[in-house]
């Protein structure tokens, strides 16, 4: 290439991200004119989305890096089994949202919360539990964000060619433009647009790989069979991906807070009905293209580079659209938990000690976006690991707190000491064993989280069994 | 008799167990690709209709 001239495929890809990011700061601005300036209004778009937008903005709040960069690069390395631990499991969790999330709107509407917290403070009459969730969803969802920030400006960089750094900043501060400016009205309809872009580009990329790939060689007939090449998808480590999801992803505080966003009960059923077949047209092609990668760049030094690479032999203009679904899948993610952060800082704590108006109450939420965005952009300058396990990481830390949402919902007799001896446990020894306090040989390959709150869980019944239950809370029907 | 919502989440369970059937096996495939992959991608989709059936409409 000369000197100075600009390569045509760059060009394509680079106008495709522009348009895109263009788009996304116009949605900011709709929304900032279309939004109340109270906090119902800027953290749950005024409790009144519909089927199809909750289930759009759910699906590309949860599908973030970890699923366009990390689930090929997991394939690439470990064989499909990855289909059956997250792929799988994230289908199941329509009828979870259905029942869990249904139950979490009626009781958000009743008592009107508006963060996940509120609901551990009302129910277990525990302002302490309120702080231990909001206290972990904060400590677990920061590098989080910060994953999405690294995912995106790597693969920039590999595709385009610019250094990683300046494409963070533009990565972030595009972000931070439109959740300022629109809030969570802003995010969902950009998570609308991203979630339609994401399933496209997914199902686009896999169409235009079927024709490249030759027969899969002999040697790699590990990689399409369990437990995998490397051992990785042994009964155990399957089925504590499998619990880790359907204990996690309902914790997410970005998942849970849009639960609350629901304008009706009929909107759960078309989200049921709806998530299943989406997420196949996401997972089940991401894995196919971490094995057909594997055939096609057997040699990769960093398996998360195979998504990048992929996206490098597609046609042109279809590797900028798919390029274009990968910054889709993890803006959505990012945003949405920096909205929700902000919504836990300023009404778990700040809140809690300052009154302030309605107006002054969003002013201050836009203040701590900002800080939480600058403290995960200072992480994404010095990542600190790998994507996926990073995610496992945070995984665990939303899932510890899974029992107590169970009991709280379903179980009359839970006590407020049962719920407090049990959260604590779980917490405690989760933290305990991903810190490495604990010996990781009594985890018997298990993964922490899932031992942890087992024994929670036990204690919280225990617990619970001995002393007088909670009385006087309607915690709705199905 | 159970609830709708109980037959659907019952169900799911079993789709779930579906899923894994034959997936230690790489053989057989079609066009490449393992029948255990084939197999719990359409399983998923069976979720559509038993969701549907047991979530059914709820008063407002």
């Amino acid at each position: 290439m000369e000197s100075g001239a600009v390569n045509p495929e760059t060009l394509i890809s680079l106008t495709a991200v522009g348009s895109y990011l263009l788009l996304l700061a116009g949605i900011g601005l709709w929304s900032f004119r279309h939004s109340g300036r109270d906090p119902v209004s800027y953290f749950l778009a005024d409790r009144g989305l519909q089927g199809l937008v909750l289930t759009l903005t759910l699906l590309a709040t949860l599908l973030s890096a970890f699923t366009f960069i990390g689930i090929p690069a997991d394939a690439y390395t470990h064989g499909l089994g990855i289909f059956l631990g997250v792929g799988v499991t994230d289908a199941l969790l329509g009828i979870v949202f259905a029942t869990v999330g249904y139950r979490l709107w009626q009781l958000g509407r009743q008592q009107g919360l508006i963060t996940p917290s509120e609901f551990f403070a009302w129910r277990f009459q525990s302002p302490l539990l309120g702080w231990l969730y909001s206290l972990s969803a904060l400590l677990f969802t920061a590098p989080y964000i910060s994953i999405q920030i690294i995912a995106g400006a790597r693969t920039l960089s590999t595709l385009l060619g610019i250094p990683y750094l300046p494409l963070a900043v533009v990565l972030a501060v595009v972000i931070l433009l439109y959740v300022l400016l629109g809030g969570s009205r802003a995010v969902v309809w950009t998570d609308v647009v991203q979630g339609v872009i994401l399933v496209l580009g997914m199902v686009l990329a896999c169409g235009a790989l079927v024709g490249r790939i030759p027969e899969i060689p002999g040697e790699l007939r590990p990689w399409l069979s369990l437990p995998g090449p490397t051992g990785r998808w042994t009964w155990q480590g399957l089925i504590s991906y499998q619990l880790l999801i359907v204990m996690a992803v309902p914790l997410f505080p970005q998942i849970f807070q849009r639960f609350y966003m629901a304008r009706g009960a009929e909107v759960f059923r078309t989200m049921a009905v709806a998530w299943p077949g989406l997420i196949v047209l996401v997972f089940f092609p991401a894995t196919l293209i971490g094995v057909w990668g594997r055939v096609l760049f057997p040699d990769l030094q960093r398996a998360e580079l195979v998504m990048p690479q992929v996206l490098q032999i597609l046609p042109s203009g279809l590797g900028a659209v798919v390029m274009v679904a990968a910054l889709a899948a993890l803006m959505s993610t990012a945003d949405s938990q920096l909205l929700t952060t902000s919504s836990l800082v300023t009404q778990d704590w700040i809140r809690k000690w300052v009154s302030l108006a309605p107006e002054q109450e969003r002013r201050l939420g836009q203040g701590v976006v900002v800080v939480i965005g600058v403290i995960s952009f200072a992480i994404a300058v010095n990542p600190p690991g790998l994507i996926v396990e990073m995610a496992t990481w945070s995984f665990q830390g939303s899932a510890m707190l899974f029992p107590l949402v169970i009991a709280g919902l379903y179980w009359p007799r839970v006590s407020r000491a049962g719920a407090v001896a049990g959260g604590f446990v779980s917490s405690a020894l989760t933290l305990a064993w991903l810190s490495g306090i604990l010996p990781q040989t009594w985890l018997g390959g298990w993964l922490p989280v899932i031992p942890a709150t087992l024994i929670g869980t036990a204690i919280l019944i225990v617990v619970s069994l001995l002393t007088p239950p909670l009385v006087g809370q309607n915690l709705g029907q199905e | 008799m159970p609830s709708r919502l109980t037959l659907a989440v019952l169900v799911s369970g079993l789709v779930w167990l579906l899923t894994l059937w034959g997936s230690t096996s790489p053989q057989p495939t079609w066009l490449g690709i393992p029948i255990w992959y084939w197999r719990a991608g359409g399983l998923l989709l069976l979720l559509i209709p038993v969701n549907a059936y047991g979530v059914g409409r709820r008063e407002p």
